[in-house]
């Protein structure tokens, strides 16, 4: 299984500095929020397209399946925006359902229109972070803008324990399927159920290990991320404000031609 | 030989009741090799985790350099520092995001400063070749490099004792034995190694000492010589004689080699035995 994981740690752009790449990933999204037109909504889009595959060397055909999964998200969440209901019947197509009309009119079709694109524009600026920065270079630019070490350590416990438990979880399912596990829809449901709750089981045994094996190294409540960050080069900060530059300029000009 | 931990009359019962040492009474000498047999559940692990403080003795006592373990705070900082253990199953010791962290979590909790964890961290990491693994998270490691890693976790701390509990137990036979190759090297160094094991022809070869536990008490402590030619206690607690030790016997009765001073422990010393004829 290829793992978002296992993507961000073979990235061309792995050793950039994870604040550089943090700070386009979010002043892109803000920049996408604020502008809030179509055409820098695709314009972003096509930037983060190029920077996750040609520049972080994705393949294309992985990040359009990546694409897919907000895509029929956004696109459900947004035909919900283009269906409105009205008393009386109007707009491009309307139907009569228990004495009220469900309408879609041209408006309500822009605006679902602009919330998907710009839905779309910033998944791709939280994708590239994503599929560039390994959650230890994260989680340490987040230590270090002091963000709650409550917060930090639970996003570390979790994020291991998901790797301890699905890799549990797989050994399981192929250990109940070398005894006819899924042999027919009834024993594929128990084979399921029994999964569900040994893993669970097995997730709380683990941890009292994992813990036993925190004290035994001094633990006491108290974590400290210690990893190096790499840092940014002189070019990198003089591209990346250049960048911000136009970023700026460019979302102060797509308000100005929509007026 | 300078004593390194003394354990008296220690038991340790369980939160649900289950009795799992019942009065264990052991000496070990500072950096001996000691190899600690027994059956499951006749409480090594259980012993190693008292050792290491995070079992609290219910009755009895151990003392650390003679001086008894102490479970405040900073006694128990003490204890982990010159303790290590090496946990069996290396997924449960892992948990940090790479293996820097991992190695970085047990001088962090001794309190070191940035530059002192980093210098403990490299060295420990060079120690165990995984230098170039540093930035991997654990689920990107091969079986044999977690446990490299799990053992560099420990090392970063410094200990003077390491306890191994079943080390070698899912290596392949190459790493198996550069594992024991890198724990002879630290045992040079002059850590004291206490090694839970099922392998008696390891144990036989490795250790300047045997302890035999059965049912949470010690049945046998003493060279494998001592330990490995009492028939009655092997039968009695289910261990096998070791293959090098059963065949130099055999050839001895046989009449096809001369008995040599004190009988072989490896393969090659029992060839070179049997190449003199």
């Amino acid at each position: 299984m290829t793992t978002v994981d296992r993507i961000a740690y073979t990235s061309k752009l792995k050793d950039m500095s994870p604040a550089i790449k943090a700070g386009l990933a979010v002043s892109t999204l803000l920049g996408v929020l604020v502008a809030s037109q179509n055409v820098f909504s695709v314009a972003v889009f096509a930037l983060m397209t190029a920077l996750c595959t040609a520049g972080s060397g994705l393949p294309l055909r992985q990040y359009r399946k990546m694409c897919a999964i907000p895509f029929w998200f956004l696109l459900a969440g947004a035909a919900v925006v283009a269906v409105g209901f009205s008393e009386a019947p109007a707009g491009l197509w309307h139907v009569r359902i228990f004495g009220v009309y469900l309408v879609v009119t041209l408006d309500s079709l822009r605006r679902a229109l602009e919330l998907f694109l710009r839905s779309m524009a910033g998944v791709s600026c939280l994708y590239f972070l994503c599929v560039t920065t390994p959650v230890n270079d994260l989680l340490g630019l987040l230590n270090r803008m002091h963000a709650p070490k409550l917060l930090t350590e639970l996003m570390m416990m979790i994020y291991r324990f998901i790797f301890l438990l699905a890799g549990l979880a797989g050994q399981m399912a192929v250990a109940q399927k070398a005894r006819l596990g899924n042999a027919g829809y009834r024993a594929s449901l128990r084979s399921v159920s029994m999964l569900a709750s040994s893993v669970f089981v097995c997730a709380f045994q683990k941890s009292a290990a994992i813990y036993d094996a925190m004290e035994s190294r001094g633990y006491d409540g108290n974590f400290d991320f210690t990893g190096e960050l790499s840092r940014s080069t002189g070019r990198q900060r003089l591209i990346f404000a250049a960048y911000e530059v136009l970023l700026i300029g460019a979302v102060v000009a797509v308000k100005w031609i929509a007026g | 030989m300078e004593t390194m931990i003394t354990i008296e009359k220690l038991r340790y019962t369980y939160p649900d009741g289950t009795e799992v040492l019942r009065g264990v009474d052991l000496k070990i000498g500072r950096g001996e090799r000691v190899a600690v047999l027994g059956p499951n559940g006749s409480g090594k692990s259980t012993l190693f985790l008292c050792l290491n403080g995070v079992h609290r003795a219910t009755e009895g006592r151990i003392l650390l350099e003679g001086r008894p373990m102490a479970y405040d705070k900073k006694g128990m900082l003490d204890v982990r520092r010159k303790v290590g253990v090496v946990f069996q199953d290396p997924e449960t010791q892992l948990f940090c995001v790479d293996v820097y962290q991992e190695v970085a979590f047990g001088p962090h909790n001794l309190g070191y400063g940035k530059q002192q964890v980093h210098d403990s961290v490299m060295k420990s990491l060079d120690a165990m070749d995984v230098t170039e693994l540093k930035d991997r998270p654990p689920h990107f490691l091969s079986g044999g490099q977690k446990k490299r890693v799990t053992v560099a976790s420990v090392l970063s701390m410094s200990p003077q004792v390491l306890l191994f509990d079943e080390p070698t137990a899912a290596l392949d036979p190459i790493h198996a034995r550069q594992l024991m190759e890198e724990i002879d090297r630290l045992n040079a160094e002059g850590i004291t190694i206490l090694m839970a094991t099922h392998d008696v022809d390891q144990a036989y070869a490795w250790a300047d000492r045997a302890v035999v536990l059965d049912s949470g008490v010690v049945r046998a402590s003493g060279t494998p010589d001592e330990v490995f030619c009492d028939v009655k206690l092997l039968e009695q607690t289910g261990l096998q004689t070791p293959f090098v030790l059963r065949t130099y016997r055999a050839l001895l009765r046989s009449g096809r080699i001369r008995g040599a001073d004190s009988p072989p422990h490896t393969a090659e010393e029992l060839e070179a035995l049997i190449e003199e004829v």
